[in-house]
């Protein structure tokens, strides 16, 4: 339980820092920033979840058993588990995400199509090239 | 510079009891209730999008500018038509950013709309969980997830923001 939450707390920290860092650094609008945060977060619960995945063998192959099923062990690997499920869950965001969709669905058509269609495909194609890179790594 | 870690720690203690909720709430849906793991997930981060509506209008929707309220004085039917009380400039900024003119809103918004809600829904799992419907075939399950996913959190983002406008309506 203190594991999900030191991961969600710290996820939730580094979002923020990248959204001021979007907005210091670049002139990028504020959407921009979540999308990149939940890009890198698809790839590392990708690269994540590849590599405990490829340490056990399962029986059912349902996405994120893996995790549930190290959460649910003892083993040293336990705390890592939970540790992903709630920084990657902290990073990444869904709320934010429908609420900037909202706005630009008001004012800035064009940004709304790229924002939706960014985040899905880039997202999908993260979580795929981690899960890849995860199962190198085990 | 001490305002900014104060912010980060109401971010990271929010953070930490969105991403325990959600944990709590994937167990519930998913564990006890028995539902599949991505129609548990899709409920929880369509929820949290009403909630980032609700709790966002009510926080922005109240101020002007200047730090005063603009939704007092208007006819609701008027608010939402003409957008009276939309953030200028950049809306999709972070709502630390657009409520700097009062400090005790922008705290609330970092405890509350950047940590708990922000941690609470998740994309990683989603597009993991996209991922795998679509390496095992399961083409149909993974289109339902991703357009009822975003139809429906955009749907339930609309009605929190119309919800937080009544909130602050004057009765």
């Amino acid at each position: 339980m203190l594991m999900v939450m030191l991961g969600g707390g710290l996820g939730a920290a580094a979002r923020f820092l990248a959204q001021e860092a979007g907005q210091h650094w670049t002139k990028l609008p504020g959407w921009t920033a979540i999308l990149a945060a939940n890009i890198l977060g698809s790839l590392l619960m990708g690269i994540g979840y590849g590599w405990l995945h490829g340490l056990v063998v399962l029986e059912s192959h349902e996405a994120l058993d893996a995790i549930q099923r190290y959460r649910d062990s003892q083993s040293i690997h336990e705390g890592m588990a939970l540790l992903l499920a709630g920084f990657c869950g902290g990073l990444t965001t869904f709320s934010t995400f429908s609420l900037d969709n909202l706005f630009l669905a008001y004012r800035k058509r064009g940004q709304l199509v790229c924002n939706i269609l960014g985040c899905l495909l880039l997202g999908i194609i993260a979580a795929w090239t981690g899960l890849f890179i995860g199962g190198q790594l085990a | 510079m001490m305002r900014f870690l104060q912010l980060i720690l109401c971010i990271g203690f929010g953070g930490g009891l969105g991403a325990l909720s959600r944990e709590g709430s994937m167990s519930l849906l998913h564990g006890q209730l028995g539902m599949p793991r991505y129609i548990a997930l899709a409920c929880v981060n369509i929820i949290g999008c009403l909630l980032i509506g609700i709790v966002f209008a009510f926080l922005e929707g109240t101020l002007r500018r200047d730090g005063s309220s603009r939704l007092r004085d208007l006819p609701h039917s008027r608010q939402l038509h003409e957008h009276p009380w939309w953030p200028e400039g950049d809306t999709t900024l972070s709502p630390v950013e657009l409520l700097r003119m009062n400090r005790s809103l922008q705290a609330a918004s970092a405890l509350v709309i950047t940590g708990f809600i922000g941690s609470f829904t998740t994309f990683s799992s989603f597009s993991l969980l996209t991922v795998q419907q679509l390496q095992q075939g399961a083409a149909l399950e993974a289109c339902i997830s991703v357009v009822g996913s975003i139809s429906l959190g955009l749907l339930a983002a609309w009605l929190g923001v119309h919800a937080g406008c009544r909130l602050v309506r004057k009765p």
